[in-house]
């Protein structure tokens, strides 16, 4: 790599600062907020065949979790910048951990560790256990 | 005949035109933005520009050098030849691009250039960090055999680059007779929709001609909007994670393989090949999307 390379780069790396300061001046830092609506569509978009049943939407809006009508299934949907993102597991396939009102999903892939969702409170979050867990309630 | 370096003299442009884009988003509404979205992107041009000088390059341009002494013909440095290798380094590049698509070793370097959400020039400058090594020596060593020369091959694959940066935007709609010929934003739209309706189709470069003739092509049906990224989104920024997420993906599958029958599959199987079928395919999701339609003809 010759120094023409790195003034290249310097440049390049200057232009692009620019273009990102400019994006976050004028409101572009923007993040995507869960709502029903929001993930009940993304959700139909990315798994059409998923019949949802009830659904959990974090109390910060950052993400959700839903059990499909037969219990079989779990999908969890997160936010991303100002997108939202969706992964669907079989019940059990994914650990699942509670700490007071903040469940979380181990979900273990590279672009994403964990899916946490916020209940209102921590009985609701253990009623989210129990059904996640495949209990009826 | 000299060529020039034509993607280094065409960054200023690209950025500037990033700018202008972004301002027209912001007083239009058409299109979309997110700071950290062309941060990754931008990143990820960057990378891909720089990684191939720590080695890549050198080992490419040593064995184009061999083969072009073992070269077919002797083709002249003249205008035809730069127009006759455009066309062909087009047709190559349709060809690696379907192969990216359509088999998992090569998806996991392309992957990079889906992984966003967003459909804006940014997009186009989100590069793969890991494909020009694999891709240059099994794509590109051919037109040196045939007779191009490296220099030249260079030089029309960074024009066929620029070509493919306009493309990249929802700001314009359709073209016209141009569209019939040309790769354009409206049929690159479709090829960056992960709409089961617009899966695997229009691979094109420059030239969309080549989708038409052997059966990839699919228009931009205005009652379905495009919505972009890959079947499963990335849930991060990280440029890292962004770059070897596929090939993370694809070593542990590996590592678990039983067999060879397996290996073999899930490097060279389309991506999301799996040994029992339970992961879903670009024909699955596309199987899926048209038993849904059925059943619903309402819709």
């Amino acid at each position: 790599m010759g120094p023409g390379l790195i003034t290249e780069l310097a440049f390049s790396v200057l232009g692009a600062a620019i273009v990102v300061v400019v994006t976050w001046l004028f409101g572009a830092l923007k993040s995507a907020r869960v709502t029903p609506q929001a993930a009940s569509d993304r959700l139909a978009f990315d798994e059409p065949d998923f019949a949802a049943g009830e659904w959990m939407i974090g109390a910060d809006g950052k993400s959700a979790a839903v059990v499909s009508a037969d219990a079989r299934e779990t999908a969890v949907v997160f936010v991303l910048g100002d997108g939202l993102g969706t992964r669907r597991f079989r019940r059990g396939a994914v650990s699942l951990e509670r700490d007071g009102a903040e469940l979380t999903f181990r979900i273990n892939e590279p672009s994403l560790g964990a899916v946490s969702i916020m209940a209102r409170n921590d009985a609701e979050a253990e009623q989210w256990v129990l059904r996640l867990a495949g209990a009826r309630l | 005949m000299e060529f020039p370096d034509l993607v280094k003299l065409a960054v200023p442009v690209f950025l500037l035109l990033i700018l202008i884009e972004f301002a027209a988003w912001r007083l239009t509404g058409r299109g979309r933005y997110e700071t950290r979205d062309t941060a990754a992107s931008l990143i990820m041009g960057m990378g891909s520009e720089i990684i191939p000088h720590l080695g890549g390059l050198a080992f490419l341009s040593g064995v184009w050098a061999t083969v072009y002494n073992f070269r077919l013909f002797e083709i002249p440095n003249t205008w035809w030849a730069v127009l006759l290798c455009f066309v062909l380094d087009d047709f190559r590049y349709y060809w690696l691009h379907r192969i990216a698509h359509e088999r998992r070793l090569f998806w996991a370097t392309h992957v990079v250039h889906h992984s966003s959400q967003h459909y804006n020039l940014s997009t186009a400058l989100r590069q793969t960090w890991t494909g020009a090594v694999l891709n240059g020596i099994i794509f590109k060593t051919p037109l040196v055999f045939l007779g191009f020369h490296p220099a030249m091959l260079a030089f029309v694959f960074g024009f066929n680059l620029i070509y493919q940066f306009w493309i990249h935007t929802e700001m314009i709609g359709r073209m016209g007779p141009f569209e019939i010929l040309f790769n354009t934003p409206s049929h690159h739209r479709v090829h960056h929709a992960t709409n089961p309706k617009y899966l695997d189709a229009n691979y094109a470069g420059t030239f969309i001609i080549w989708d038409k003739l052997f059966g990839t092509f699919a228009p931009e049906d205005d009652a379905e909007k495009p919505r972009y990224g890959i079947v499963k989104n990335l849930g991060s920024f990280n440029p890292l994670v962004i770059a070897y997420n596929e090939w993370i993906g694809l070593f542990k599958d590996l590592a678990a393989a039983k067999s060879l029958r397996e290996m073999i599959g899930y490097t060279f199987g389309p991506p999301g090949w799996s040994p029992d079928g339970s992961r879903l395919t670009s024909a699955k999701i596309k199987d899926r999307w048209a038993r849904i339609k059925a059943a619903s003809p309402a819709e």
